[in-house]
């Protein structure tokens, strides 16, 4: 109790001392109408709070309510907040949380609100909507390393609008490469582009993309799976094995779809060594 | 004697099959404790340390499991949302019995599903057997936090999170 207690009065006084370096004597409150002064807050308590701090301790909460009792219009308080929440699946206490931190800062945190609906929950409409309303206040961005398309197009592919999820994919490697074929579009891009086609039944495409994205990275264990799927239905059943073995050796050897938050979500359409081994032991 | 007798019949039965028990921090299917003797917990969860504790089976394919495990149960259910079963995982691979159950609609407020379905999903988590054995990097096993949701739609499972 006396920790937190601590932990708040710091923060008061030091929000008091970034807010109020000229107007400390006239004022007795922290200005958080002033960006600066909530940017301060981010900077000093909460940017790599991750590094100081694990989210699965009371402390975590503490800054993250210390820093909101100094300045409930932090948006970032309060998606640091719902980190815990997400993670072990309390959506209740998550996306309130969630909807505050877009509230105060939508250019921040609705593209974030998207992929935590896309990825995390699988609200695949949900996250459409957030991820079209993102475009409009920041066109052409991106979250998590991936255009808002890129998640567009996955929640189109788990809902089957095929068309829209191809229009999707390709508008982000339009965003990735500026129409410039020379540059390197993101491998995951590619893969998903190979599902798509995949799931399209247009198997010399999937191939296509799917031998595509393995030309980046070669161990990429799904997009073995999913071309060892293609030459399976394409009836090539030598070139099946050979990309299964491959998958299965990938997994073995811990590679992964190698995104940020894939140690805490499963992926649209990804698979593991166990789908891998059912696919071996499937009759020709 | 009688009466003693009867009482102390109900609470071996009422031992035999989750149910729900309202706490002050939630709701429970399960509030008995099976610790494993051997296993230190560390209040470790299943997505730290360099193992990596996500069930090792697609959602796509865990989903098929549970469709195909409610269908032989051939009930039909309503409502939408998600049904989230938070519990441990022992360092043998075993799910404990103590288990949290947290539900919502489909907008994340507090939603109560069904108590008959809440009851089959979690007899389905219960076959669940493949739990990863968390390790350390000095080889030792530790017990860690995991979870399941379901989602449902209509009354179906439709996706399972992670």
């Amino acid at each position: 109790m006396v920790k937190p207690l601590i932990l708040f009065l710091s923060f008061l006084l030091s929000a008091f001392l970034c807010s109020c370096q000229q107007p400390l004597q006239k004022t007795s409150t922290c200005d958080c109408s002033n960006s600066r002064v909530r940017d301060s807050l981010v900077e000093k308590y909460l940017d790599n709070l991750v590094e100081r701090v694990s989210y699965n301790t009371p402390n975590w909460q503490t800054v993250c309510d210390s820093v909101i009792a100094i300045c409930p219009n932090v948006a970032a308080a309060y998606q640091l907040k719902a980190i815990p929440f997400i993670k072990y699946g309390d959506f209740a206490k998550a996306f309130p949380l969630e909807d505050k931190a877009v509230e105060l800062d939508p250019n921040q945190f609705t593209s974030y609100r998207g992929f935590l609906k896309c990825i995390f929950t699988k609200d695949y409409e949900g996250a459409i909507i957030d991820f079209q309303n993102a475009e409009k206040l920041v066109p052409n961005g991106y979250e998590m390393d991936h255009t808002f398309f890129f998640y567009e197009g996955l929640c189109n592919l788990e809902l089957t609008h095929y068309a829209d999820a191809e229009k999707n994919f390709k508008k982000d490697i339009y965003i990735q490469t500026g129409g410039d074929t020379t540059k390197t579009i993101h491998y995951n891009s590619l893969f998903y582009l190979g599902v798509l086609y995949y799931e399209m039944k247009n198997y010399s495409l999937a191939k296509e993309y799917l031998l595509k994205c393995l030309a980046i990275y070669e161990q990429h264990p799904d997009a073995n799976y999913y071309l060892a799927m293609v030459y399976k239905k394409m009836k090539d059943f030598n070139l099946e094995k050979k990309y299964l073995a491959v998958s299965k050796k990938a997994f073995e050897d811990k590679y992964d779809l190698v995104e940020d938050n894939i140690v805490y979500a499963n992926y649209p359409h990804q698979v593991t060594l166990y789908e891998v081994e059912q696919a071996m032991k499937e009759p020709k | 004697m009688k009466i003693l007798f009867i009482n102390c019949l109900l609470l071996f039965v009422s031992h035999s099959y989750a149910q729900n028990f309202v706490q002050p921090d939630g709701e429970y299917m399960d509030t008995t404790t099976n610790d494993n003797e051997k296993c230190k917990d560390y209040s470790v969860y299943y997505y730290q340390g360099h193992g990596r504790g996500k069930y090792p089976e697609a959602s796509t394919t865990i989903l098929k499991e549970a469709q195909s495990f409610l269908k032989i149960k051939n009930n039909s259910y309503s409502g939408s949302g998600y049904i989230t079963f938070q519990f441990m995982i022992d360092c043998d691979g075993k799910k404990m019995n103590k288990t949290r159950v947290l539900q919502t609609d489909e907008k994340y407020n507090n939603y109560l599903f069904d108590k008959e379905f809440v009851e089959e999903l979690y007899t389905f988590l219960n076959t669940m057997d493949k739990w990863k054995i968390f390790k350390i990097k000095s080889g030792e096993s530790l017990s860690y936090h995991a979870f399941i949701t379901f989602k449902i739609k209509n009354g179906k499972a439709v996706n399972i999170i992670p």
